[in-house]
Formats: structure tokens, sequence, C-alpha cells
């Protein structure tokens, strides 16, 4: 069982619609993603429409991902 | 604050497996399962954490509950004709209580979720009805024979009679519907193909 499950809240899930379309996106928010500290584990659902991106962070917000990630030229905004 | 919810989560995994069954593996989609559970895409992704991820927790979770309901009261040292019924039994009810779930057995199987699924659904299982088969061999009840001839005929006649249940029809779109009276007929047919 997944330990985040036990648990009784999930904010420390962050979740992002973006347009990581390509592969050549997903290397470069990996690149990114190895350079923040916080991020316990992340990935992008390359199957979805929406390119999900879903990172686990106890200390990160939202909004510094989004802007993270509009600096670097990809749209990204939060999944509610 | 975001809260898990066992309802919802029992919700999502049943509509996971009708949506698979009823439209493929290939169309199925988080965004089209949010749709058909009435959730936000974003609360899927609570849970889990991509499409390949949410198919493979379904399969390995229902795998193990498919594999516990089936050695169910059963004991590796019955009487040969008396496990088998009691397998039988037990593959009846379960199927007959989860109708989609042979199916989306079936999809797995030809799908690159297999191997990672047929792990988790062997484990227990496996040994216990290796166990059974060994010993109605040693007590000279049934003949040598290759695995999956044996498997063919104790449990292929009972999975495409629920087949036709599901669907309805029979061969040549004869309608038909599941009986005890046809099960256990039918059981005894596989009995005595089987048993010396």
């Amino acid at each position: 069982m997944n330990i985040y499950l036990l648990m009784k809240n999930f904010n420390h899930i962050l979740l992002f619609k973006t347009n990581c379309f390509k592969k050549r996106d997903k290397a470069a928010v990996k690149k990114l993603m190895a350079q923040l500290t916080g991020v316990e584990d992340w990935n992008i659902d390359m199957d979805d429409d929406d390119r999900v991106l879903r990172i686990i962070s106890r200390t990160l917000s939202h909004q510094y991902i989004i802007n993270l990630l509009n600096q670097h030229g990809y749209q990204c905004g939060e999944l509610t | 604050m975001r809260t898990r919810d066992v309802d919802k989560e029992n919700l999502v995994k049943q509509k996971a497996i009708e949506t698979i069954v009823k439209h493929g593996m290939e169309g199925f989609s988080m965004n089209k399962l949010a749709r058909e559970c009435s959730i936000s895409v974003a609360t899927l992704y609570i849970y889990y954490k991509d499409r390949d991820d949410l198919i493979l927790k379904i399969a390995e979770e229902e795998g193990l509950r498919m594999a516990e309901t089936m050695v169910d009261s059963f004991d590796p040292e019955m009487v040969f004709e008396d496990g088998l019924r009691v397998q039988w039994k037990n593959r009846y009810r379960h199927m007959m209580a989860n109708p989609f779930i042979g199916v989306f057995f079936d999809q797995l199987r030809t799908s690159s979720y297999h191997a990672k699924f047929m792990e988790s659904f062997k484990g227990n299982f496996e040994p216990i009805v290796t166990k059974f088969m060994r010993n109605a061999l040693e007590r000279g009840e049934i003949n040598e024979m290759p695995f999956e001839a044996y498997w063919s005929v104790a449990f292929a006649p009972l999975y495409s009679l629920i087949r036709f249940h599901n669907e309805g029809h029979s061969i040549g779109g004869k309608p038909f519907k599941m009986s005890d009276k046809i099960l256990w007929a039918t059981f005894d047919l596989v009995v005595k193909a089987l048993k010396n």
C-alpha cells in the first residue's frame, strides 16, 4: 500500500495541467525537478490529454511550480 | 483539505473495470473515468500516479480478491471431486457477482500488464492448486497430464457457460441463462472426463 494513502490529507500531492506533449518536454521537466529541493516524487501522465504533472512535496507550492514551468515556456495550471 | 473517501475509491475501481470492459483498454483515460464517476480528474490523481498505475493497482487488487475467493473453504487435501466442486462453486459465485471481471481478466491477459498482474494473482493461489492436483495424482484419482490440459478440461467449460450467461446467448445467438442445474450437470461431465 502506498504510504501516502494511509495519511489523512493529500495537500502534499500537487497536481497540474500542462502542455508537455513531447518526450523532450518531459525531459525538460525532469531536469527542472532534479534541481528542486523538496520534491519527493514526480511524474507526468503522458497518456492523458491534460499531461498531468504530479508532484509529491511538503514544501513547494502550486504557484511556485506554475511560475517555474511558465518561465521555461510551458503552460501549467493547477488541476482542480 | 482533500481527504480519502473509501466509497469514492470503490466507485472508481468499479467504473474503471466497467469502462475498460465496454470500451477497451486503448480508449481508456483518466479524463473519461473521472466523467463516468462524476468526480474531478484531480481526485483520480490523488489516488493514482497515472493511467498505468491505476490499471495495475486495480488489476492486482482484483487478482488477489479472485485468488482469495478461489481458495475459500478449499483444502488441497480434499478428495478430487469435492475439491474441484468447491473451486467451481467459488469461481462461479465470484464471477456471477462481478459480471465484468472475467472479461477484464481476459483483457489483461492480452495486454502489457499481463506479467505484473499474474505475479500478484499466482502467488497465493498457485501452490495450493498445484498441491491439490499432485495429491489427486498420488492417490490415483486422476492420471498424469500436462497442466494446460488439466486446466482446460477442469475450468474452461465453467468459464464458457459464464460467458454465455453474461452475453445472454450461446452459440448461434440462442438465448441462454445460467442455472444451477446446467452448472452441476456440466460439472459432472468434467469429473467424468478427469477422474479415473
